[in-house]
C-alpha cells in the first residue's frame, strides 16, 4: 500500500522522461536522416552529373561543344554521332571481341571458381592449407612483374594478336572469388553433405546440385564482378592484341579517343564511350539486388 | 620439403629460360614464296580518315596489278605507334611493310629488323631511281656510321616540307601582304604582322600564329641542336637559346600565339580550321583536311628569317616504307612498298586526294605544280624541296633519345617556367649523356 | 566391414574429387604466375631485349641503372602520392554506408547510382573526365568561371594539378564499391549491442565510434590492404590521361615507368629488374600492414 504512491510517481517520472526524450531523439533522428539525405542527394549527383554530360556532349554536333555557357540539352539533338562511330572505328568488331571473351571468362571461369571454392570449403584433400596460403600469396604478386613474362610466353607460343591471353587463364578461375566463395559456403550446413553422401550422391552431384543453388547470391555476385572486370579490362588487350580485328571495344574507344583528340572532336569520343559503359551498366542495375544481399551474407570480414 | 621446393623452382626456372631464349631471334632469313600461290602480307601505318581511305585506294590497286598478293591493311594511332610496333617485332609477328620514322633507322638497321632494299632499287621494274627526291632517298640511307649515304632500308612515303599557311581573309583585314621569295619577312616583320591579326577575346578570339617551327627559328639563326659532326650538343649556343625564347615570346609576351594551355585544350590545327589563327605551319597532307573543313581561302608563304643571317630555313619530313627482315614473302613486301612510293597511279590518288607532294620530280613539276586547287603558291612547297629545307638533326643520330629529352621538359620554356637560357643549361647534360649512349652502342655494332 | 570399405573409398573418392575441382586454378598458378615470375626473376639480370633479341647476363647493371635514374625517383614519389584517395574513399564510404544503413529515403536509388563510376570502363571514364576538366572548354572550369569567377587550373596539363585530378577521379570511382562492403559489414554487426548502448543513453555520435567503427575494422582493413597494393600499381590512368607520363613525368607511376622500358623501349631485362624489386616493396609493405593489424584490427567477440 505505501508502495504504491512512491511506484507510481517513480513511473510518473521515468514515463515523462523517456516520452521527453523519445520526442528529442525523434525530432533529431529526423533531422539526421534529413541531413544525410541531401548529403546523399549531393554526393549521388556528383556520381551521376558526368556521366548525364557524356551523353549530353554525344548528341551535339563538333563544333556545338565549344561554345559558352555549357548547354546542356542540346538544340538540336544529333543522333548522328551514333552513326557515325560504327564506321569511323570498328566498334562492331570490337564489341563482338569484347563479347566473346566476356561470356567465355564468366560461364566457364565461374565453373572453375565455384568448383574450387566448393573444394577449399567442403573437401578434404591432401595439402589443402598449402595450396590455399599458396594461391593467397599468389594475390599480391604485382600484375606489372608477371606482365613481361607472360607476354614473352605467349609470343613464343603464339598466341598474340589472339583473343586467347585474354580468355584462357580468365576461364580457370579467379583466385580473388574463390576466397569469396569459399567464406560463403563455409558458412552454408555441413550436414546438407554428409545427408548427401548417405544417399550415394557423388561430388559432382553434391557440388551442382545441393551447393550452387544455395550459394547463388554469391555466384551472382561472382558473375557480376567477373564480368565487369572482363568487360572493362583495357591492360591485357592493349599488350596482347595488335591489329583492330581482335580489339576488344575499350580498345576501340581508345583508339578513337587518340585520333580524334588531336582533333579535339569529343562528341564522338562521348558516344562512343556511351555504347561501351551501356552493357555494364545495364547488367549492373539489372542484378544489383542479388549484389549487396550476397555481400551481407557472406558476412564478408575480409 | 626443402628438396623438394628446390627442385621445382630449378624445373621452372629451366622451362622458363628455354621459352625466353627461343624468342630472342627477332630474325629469320627471309624467304620468297613459290610463284603461282596467293600470299598475305601485312601493312602497318597510322593516319586520319581521310589518308586511311587514300591508302585503302591505293592497296586497291596495287592488288590489281598483283593478283596473288592479298594485303592485310593495320592501323594503329600515331602515338602508340612505335610502341606497337616493337612489341609485334618482339613477338615475331613484325608487318611486312610498315612505317619507318626515320629516327629510328640507324638503330633499327642495327638491331637487324630492316631488309635492305639497295639492289631492289637499283633493279626493279617500278621506278627509276633518278626520279624520285634525292632528300627524300637520302632520308633512308645509312653505311651504319651515318644517314644520307649507303644503302637504302625504306623508300619514301612523303617528302613533306613544312610550310607555312596562312588564312588569306584574315591578313587581308588586317591589311597586310604575305612574304614572297623574293621579299622575304625578317623575324619583326612577322611578329608585327601577327600583332595585326590578334583580336578578340575568350571564345572569338584570334591568334596571329600557333605553334611556330622551331627549327626554323633554330636554323635561320645559324645554330642547331648539334655540331656538325653530330658529336656535341649545343642547345647552350647563344643563338639557340635566342631562337628559343624568341619563339616562346611569341606568346609569352607578344601576345601572338596561345599559350600553352589553350594549345592542349584545343589543338592547333583544329583552331586554324576554325578561322581563329593566322599563320601556321603545315605539312602536305594537311591539304586534304582544309580543302574538307576550310571555311575560308588560305595559300602558304615562306618561312621569315633571323634578322642575324637573313637564312631561310625549315624542315621536311616524312614517313619511309619499310620491309621487315623477316617477311615470308619479301618480293611482294617490296613490291608493295615501292606501289605506295612511287606507283604513278598511286602517287597521282595521293596528291589529288591532298596527302602529298608526290615523290616523282616529274609528277611535281609537271602535275602537282598545275593542279587547280589551293595554295595557290605550292610551288613554295617544292622550293623547300628544292632550296632551303633540311632534314632534322635527330633523324641523323643513331637514336633519338637525346632529342625526345629536350622535347619532353621544352614546356616550361613555353609556359614561362624557365627561360630559354635555364632551361638549356639544365638539360644539356642529359642530352649529351644520352647522345654519348647513342654513340656507344653505334660503335659497338 | 562393407562400412568400413565404403567410407574409405569415399574418403579416396573425396580426395581425388577435391584435387580435381582445385586443378584448373591451380594450374592457373603454375602457368600463369609461377613460371612468369620465375621468368621476371631471371631475366632482372639480364639485358633482355626483344626487338635486338638479346639475352645476356648483366649483373646488376640492371639495378644500378634505375637506382640511378632521376625519372625512376619521380615515379616512385608519384606513386606514393597515389595513395592520398584511400583514406578519402574510406571515409567518405563509411559515411555513405551509413546513410544506407539507417535507410536514409532513396538509399536504394542512390546505391545504384553511387556504383556508377566503379561499373564504367576506365577508358570511358578518363576520357569522359578528360572533357570534363579540359581548361577552355570543360564543365568544370566554366563553372568555375560563370559561378564564382576563379579560372580554374590547367587540371590535365600543369604538373602541379595532373596528379590530383587523377586521384580525384579514383576517389569518385572508388566510394561505390567501397560503401557497399561497409555496409555488408555494418549489416553484421549485432543490433544488440546498439540496443544496450542505447539503454546506457549513449548518443548516436558515441555509439558510432565505441561499436560500429571497432566492428568494421576488420573490412576496413581487408580495404586498406587491397587498396594500397592497388594504388601502388597504378598505371592504366596514366596511360590514358598524360602521354609520356606527363610534362616533366609530374604523373609517371612506377608501373608506367616498368611499361615504358618494357614495351616503349624494349628494355625487357632492366623493366624485369624494377618490376621485381617493386614487387619485394609492396609485399614488404603488405606484411608490414599484417603486422600492425594486430595492433588496431579487432578480432573476435
Amino acid at each position: 500500500m505505501s508502495e504504491e504512491p512512491i511506484t507510481s510517481s517513480l513511473t510518473i517520472e521515468r514515463d515523462e522522461r523517456l516520452g521527453k526524450s523519445w520526442r528529442t531523439s525523434s525530432n533529431r533522428r529526423r533531422l539526421g536522416l534529413g541531413v544525410a539525405f541531401v548529403a546523399m542527394f549531393v554526393a549521388s549527383l556528383s556520381m551521376v552529373l558526368p556521366f548525364l554530360w557524356m551523353v549530353s556532349t554525344s548528341l551535339k554536333s563538333s563544333k556545338m561543344v565549344f561554345t559558352f555557357p555549357p548547354q546542356w540539352i542540346p538544340d538540336p539533338i544529333d543522333w548522328a554521332n551514333y552513326a557515325e562511330i560504327w564506321s569511323v572505328v570498328p566498334l562492331g568488331r570490337g564489341l563482338l571481341n569484347s563479347t566473346i571473351v566476356t561470356v567465355l571468362v564468366v560461364v566457364i571461369g565461374t565453373f572453375s571458381s565455384t568448383m574450387a571454392a566448393f573444394a577449399f570449403a567442403k573437401l578434404d584433400f591432401p595439402h589443402k592449407p598449402l595450396v590455399f596460403n599458396i594461391l593467397l600469396a599468389s594475390m599480391m604478386i604485382p600484375v606489372v612483374v608477371i606482365l613481361v613474362p607472360q607476354f614473352a610466353i605467349y609470343a613464343r607460343i603464339g598466341w598474340i594478336d589472339t583473343l586467347l591471353p585474354l580468355i584462357v587463364p580468365g576461364m580457370l578461375g579467379n583466385v580473388m572469388m574463390i576466397f569469396f566463395l569459399r567464406q560463403y559456403m563455409m558458412g552454408l550446413p555441413t550436414e546438407l553433405m554428409d545427408a548427401a553422401k548417405i544417399d550415394g550422391a557423388g561430388f559432382l552431384r553434391i557440388y551442382w546440385s545441393i551447393f550452387m543453388p544455395l550459394a547463388k547470391p554469391a555466384v551472382a555476385a561472382n558473375v557480376i564482378i567477373v564480368f565487369m572486370a572482363t568487360w572493362n579490362d583495357y591492360l591485357g588487350p592493349l599488350i596482347y592484341t595488335h591489329s583492330p580485328k581482335n580489339s576488344t571495344v575499350q580498345l576501340v574507344i581508345a583508339s578513337l579517343t587518340a585520333y580524334y583528340e588531336e582533333q579535339t572532336d569529343f562528341p564522338i569520343i562521348m558516344a562512343a564511350s556511351a555504347i561501351a559503359v551501356l552493357p555494364v551498366i545495364a547488367i549492373f542495375v539489372a542484378l544489383q539486388k542479388h549484389f549487396v544481399n550476397s555481400f551481407a551474407v557472406s558476412g564478408i570480414k575480409g | 620439403m626443402g628438396r623438394r621446393s628446390g627442385m621445382t623452382a630449378a624445373s621452372l626456372a629451366a622451362v622458363a629460360l628455354a621459352l625466353v631464349t627461343g624468342c630472342s631471334d627477332a630474325s629469320e632469313p627471309a624467304t620468297d614464296k613459290p610463284a603461282g600461290e596467293k600470299s598475305e602480307i601485312t601493312f602497318m601505318g597510322w593516319g586520319s580518315p581521310q589518308e586511311v581511305e587514300v591508302f585503302e585506294t591505293m592497296i586497291a590497286q596495287y592488288e590489281d596489278r598483283f593478283p596473288d598478293v592479298t594485303v592485310e591493311y593495320i592501323t594503329v594511332p600515331a602515338p602508340d605507334f612505335n610502341t606497337k610496333l616493337q612489341t609485334m617485332i618482339g613477338s615475331g609477328q613484325t608487318p611486312d611493310v610498315f612505317y619507318l620514322i626515320p629516327d629510328y633507322l640507324m638503330s633499327w638497321v642495327d638491331a637487324g629488323v630492316l631488309a635492305n632494299m639497295t639492289d631492289f632499287v637499283a633493279d626493279n621494274e617500278m621506278f627509276d631511281e633518278s626520279n624520285i627526291w634525292p632528300a627524300a632517298l637520302a632520308t633512308y640511307s645509312t653505311d651504319g656510321k651515318q644517314t644520307g649515304v649507303g644503302d637504302i632500308y625504306a623508300l619514301p612515303k612523303d617528302v613533306g616540307p613544312w610550310a607555312l599557311a596562312y588564312n588569306k581573309e584574315l591578313l587581308d583585314a588586317a591589311g597586310i601582304t604575305p612574304a614572297t621569295a623574293d621579299d622575304l619577312w625578317t623575324w619583326d616583320e612577322f611578329t608585327a604582322a601577327a600583332t595585326a591579326i590578334t583580336a578578340g577575346e575568350g571564345t572569338n578570339k584570334v591568334y596571329g600564329t600557333a605553334g611556330y617551327s622551331l627549327e626554323s627559328a633554330v636554323w635561320s639563326n645559324g645554330a642547331d641542336w648539334l655540331n656538325a659532326d653530330l658529336n656535341k650538343v649545343t642547345v647552350t649556343d647563344p643563338a639557340f637559346v635566342e631562337a628559343l625564347q624568341w619563339v616562346a615570346d611569341l606568346s609569352l609576351v607578344e601576345g601572338v600565339s596561345p599559350s600553352q594551355e589553350e594549345q592542349e585544350s584545343l589543338g592547333s590545327t583544329q583552331r586554324f580550321i576554325e578561322g581563329r589563327i593566322g599563320m601556321m605551319g603545315i605539312g602536305p597532307w594537311s591539304q586534304a583536311q582544309l580543302w574538307d573543313e576550310a571555311e575560308f581561302e588560305w595559300d602558304i608563304m615562306p618561312w621569315p628569317v633571323s634578322p642575324a643571317t637573313g637564312e631561310e630555313a625549315v624542315w621536311f619530313g616524312g614517313i619511309g616504307f619499310a620491309v621487315s627482315s623477316s617477311s615470308k614473302d619479301t618480293k611482294a613486301a617490296m613490291n608493295l612498298a615501292a606501289f605506295l612510293s612511287v606507283n604513278e597511279d598511286a602517287q597521282r590518288t595521293n596528291m589529288e586526294m591532298g596527302q602529298a607532294v608526290p615523290n616523282l620530280i616529274d609528277m611535281t613539276k609537271n602535275e602537282f605544280l598545275s593542279m587547280d586547287r589551293a595554295p595557290a603558291n605550292k610551288a613554295e612547297f617544292v622550293r623547300i624541296l628544292e632550296e632551303y629545307g633540311r632534314r632534322p638533326t635527330q633523324t641523323k643520330t643513331f637514336n633519338p633519345e637525346w632529342f625526345s629529352v629536350f622535347n619532353s621538359g621544352l614546356s616550361a620554356v613555353y609556359s614561362g617556367d624557365m627561360t630559354a637560357a635555364e632551361y638549356a643549361s639544365s638539360v644539356e647534360a642529359e642530352m649529351q649523356d644520352l647522345l654519348d649512349k647513342g654513340i656507344a652502342e653505334q660503335d659497338a655494332s | 566391414m562393407a562400412n568400413k570399405n565404403t567410407s574409405a573409398s569415399m574418403k579416396t573418392r573425396e580426395r581425388l574429387w577435391g584435387l580435381a575441382f582445385i586443378t584448373p586454378v591451380v594450374l592457373q598458378f603454375l602457368i600463369f604466375a609461377a613460371v612468369p615470375l620465375t621468368i621476371a626473376i631471371v631475366a632482372a639480370f639480364t639485358d633482355w631485349n626483344i626487338v635486338r633479341g638479346s639475352f645476356e647476363f648483366v649483373g646488376l647493371d640492371n639495378f644500378v641503372g634505375f637506382l640511378n635514374d632521376k625519372k625512376f625517383w619521380t615515379a616512385t614519389a608519384n606513386t606514393a602520392f597515389m595513395l592520398l584517395p584511400i583514406p578519402f574513399y574510406l571515409v567518405l564510404g563509411v559515411l555513405f554506408a551509413l546513410g544506407c544503413h539507417h535507410n536514409t529515403p532513396g538509399n536504394r536509388i542512390f546505391r545504384v547510382l553511387f556504383f556508377l563510376p566503379y561499373v564504367s570502363s576506365i577508358v570511358a571514364v578518363v576520357v569522359l573526365w578528360k572533357w570534363l576538366f579540359n581548361y577552355e572548354y570543360g564543365l568544370v572550369n566554366q563553372v568555375l568561371m560563370s559561378w564564382f569567377g576563379i579560372q580554374g587550373p590547367n587540371w590535365l596539363g600543369d604538373p602541379d594539378w595532373i596528379k590530383t585530378t587523377i586521384v580525384l577521379m579514383i576517389i569518385w570511382k572508388m566510394i561505390g564499391i567501397t560503401s557497399i562492403y561497409v555496409h555488408a559489414a555494418m549489416k553484421n554487426i549485432p543490433e544488440s549491442f546498439y540496443e544496450a548502448a542505447r539503454l546506457d543513453g549513449a548518443s548516436p555520435v558515441r555509439m558510432f565510434f565505441s561499436i560500429t567503427l571497432p566492428m568494421l575494422t576488420p573490412v576496413l582493413f581487408f580495404l586498406t590492404v587491397v587498396g594500397i597494393i592497388g594504388s601502388l600499381q597504378t598505371f592504366v590512368e596514366v596511360q590514358l590521361f598524360t602521354t609520356d607520363g606527363g610534362r616533366n613525368y609530374s604523373a609517371g607511376t612506377v608501373t608506367y615507368y616498368i611499361w615504358q622500358k618494357a614495351f616503349v623501349s624494349s628494355e625487357m631485362g632492366y623493366a624485369s629488374a624494377v618490376a621485381v624489386m617493386f614487387g619485394l616493396a609492396i609485399l614488404a609493405v603488405t606484411i608490414f600492414q599484417f603486422r600492425m593489424s594486430k595492433r588496431w584490427v579487432y578480432e573476435g567477440e
